[in-house]
């Protein structure tokens, strides 16, 4: 559940870049962070990085203002795709708003976007949430290598793949050119406050 | 007064307001390149790390110069104030010395830029001020605090808009960001208060929820032994405002109780050990809070135990020394009877 400040009069909603390792959620964060108005964001934090691999997380945070008097926030964190890291995305997921799904759409990456997917279903399930109640949004990462030498798994194929029960949002991207990233955002933002005023609404 | 932050009626406004702005806000900054998406850095070694990967003085040169504003480093007014707004989410997030000596940085160099501007430096100089109070004591600063630095974030923002204000409208601002200013340290004592508060209504009813309802607790053994004297002390003072009511009232009956503070002190201590569900937290009054969400939070705490006579000690001392009036009088009246 978000973070509500009554104090401050603030909401801090908690939204998880998931998805498998390399898929591109530390791209999107990093795209996000140079590409949005400084009065937007925050610094980002990356916790413990090797290489291109994020082994903890990464952070960014987002002012989207003061809305009817109550200043809202969104925190951005990403999680370490690679199976053994599975205790730190469990605890990147605690308190959860919001999730943006980054599936990886080089075609042999397709079984280990539906692992990550099941991985996600069976995390959340563990926190005591359904996963058809909590927003999420599915990101097809990497569209720009679409007619390269690299064999891509189609949109419908991906649809097929992850979102044939799901049935949420899914969008085309290409984080590392910037395709499709604000609009994961916009569409992850509004579904994401949406979820948190309803439940302050009816605590 | 409700206990939601936001009702059930505005939830459609609120989220529509909300889309608005989030259509509004992410939008991509329109001096970014192409060329600058491709070489962005990235920490490789563990640890923290900042991603301070933008460079807002090269990017907004040229757009900044068109405006004719001042410039430090390159930089307009407009960008800065963005960039003290960056420093304060981040502190928002992370109360640390980096972020502290960041923002406090940025407020000096705003107040160099603005130097013939009384009106922004007063905020500055109040903000640097509030500053100082974060970084002595951190993670410990009072939202309050923080709330101040937004605030004169904002009033920055807003006395270095392009378009100048009326007069009537910078003295509205000033005067009202000067009153948030005196009366800070008040708040923050007013914000210790209720932590307080609410810390030993948690143990009074954590305690309640493991025993009957019935049974009597002796609520002062399970806090901490400044908690009790602070709440002790409280309640003296309360006690004393309730004689001074009471004697107005009734003349000087209770004068004999009400001799001075150590000696009522004396009495609670007497009462406490016999009856000590009276001195129970729940007959403390409520904390006249001016900030509407806090009484909230409290209000959303499920009552402890149902209101009964025993909130009111000075009550039960006032009916134990009318139980011992009639004792007497009845002696008196059996002595005369004899006689």
């Amino acid at each position: 559940m978000a973070f509500i400040d009554l104090a401050r009069k603030e909401i801090n909603c908690k939204v998880v870049f998931y998805g498998p390792g390399r898929g591109g959620k530390t791209t999107n964060l990093i795209y996000l962070h140079k590409a949005l108005k400084s009065n937007a964001k925050g610094k980002m934090v990356s916790i413990d990085t090797k290489g291109d691999r994020t082994l903890f997380f990464d952070f960014l945070p987002l002012a989207i203002g003061k809305i009817r008097g109550l200043d809202i926030k969104i925190q951005l964190y990403t999680v370490p795709g690679q199976v053994m890291y599975n205790a730190t995305r469990k605890l990147v997921l605690k308190g959860v708003d919001g999730i943006v799904f980054v599936a990886d759409s080089l075609s042999v990456q397709k079984e280990k976007n539906i692992e990550s997917l099941e991985n996600l279903i069976e995390n959340i399930q563990e926190e005591n949430m359904d996963i058809k109640n909590i927003p999420l949004v599915l990101q097809y990462n990497k569209r720009d290598m679409d007619g390269g030498k690299i064999p891509l798994l189609s949109i419908e194929e991906m649809d097929q793949d992850l979102n044939s029960t799901l049935k949420v949002p899914s969008l085309p991207a290409s984080a590392l050119k910037g395709t499709g990233v604000f609009d994961t955002l916009k569409t992850i933002s509004k579904l994401t406050i949406r979820y948190v005023s309803q439940k302050v609404v009816g605590q | 007064m409700s206990d939601k932050i936001i009702q059930e009626d505005e939830l459609e406004d609120f989220q529509l307001s909300a889309d608005e702005a989030i259509d509004n806000l992410f939008v991509e900054d329109g001096i970014f390149d192409d060329e600058s998406k491709e070489d962005t850095p990235v920490e490789k070694t563990g640890g923290f790390w900042d991603h301070d990967t933008d460079s807002p003085e090269k990017e907004d040169q040229a757009a900044n110069k068109s405006k004719g504003l001042p410039f430090v480093g390159d930089m307009s007014l407009n960008d800065r104030l963005a960039r003290l707004q960056e420093y304060i989410l981040s502190l928002d997030w992370e109360v640390t010395t980096t972020n502290i000596f960041k923002l406090m940085n940025e407020f000096k160099i705003i107040k160099k830029l603005t130097s013939d501007d009384r009106n922004i430096n007063t905020i500055i100089v109040m903000a640097i001020g509030i500053l100082d109070y974060i970084k002595d004591v951190k993670t410990s600063a009072k939202p309050v605090a923080l709330q101040f630095i937004h605030q004169a974030s904002e009033s920055l923002v807003t006395l270095g808009k392009d378009d100048k204000l009326s007069p009537k409208d910078i003295k509205t601002l000033m005067v009202k960001i000067i009153s948030s200013y005196t009366k800070l340290p008040l708040d923050v004592k007013k914000y210790s208060k209720i932590i307080i508060k609410k810390k030993a209504k948690q143990a009074t009813v954590s305690q309640q929820t493991v025993q009957s309802p019935s049974a009597e607790i002796p609520v002062a053994e399970s806090r901490g032994e400044g908690l009790a004297v602070k709440l002790l002390m409280e309640k003296i003072e309360r006690i004393e405002v309730d004689f001074k009511k009471i004697e107005q009232e009734q003349g000087n009956t209770l004068k004999g109780m009400q001799e001075n503070m150590d000696a009522i002190s004396e009495r609670l201590k007497i009462l406490e050990e016999n009856t000590p569900e009276k001195i129970s937290y729940e007959s403390q009054p409520e904390i006249n809070s001016t900030d509407e969400t806090i009484s909230m939070a409290e209000l959303s705490e499920p009552l402890s135990r149902p209101y009964h006579l025993t909130q009111y000690p000075c009550l039960l001392l006032t009916m134990k020394n009318l139980q011992l009036n009639l004792i007497l009088l009845l002696i008196f009246f059996k002595y005369l009877t004899k006689k």
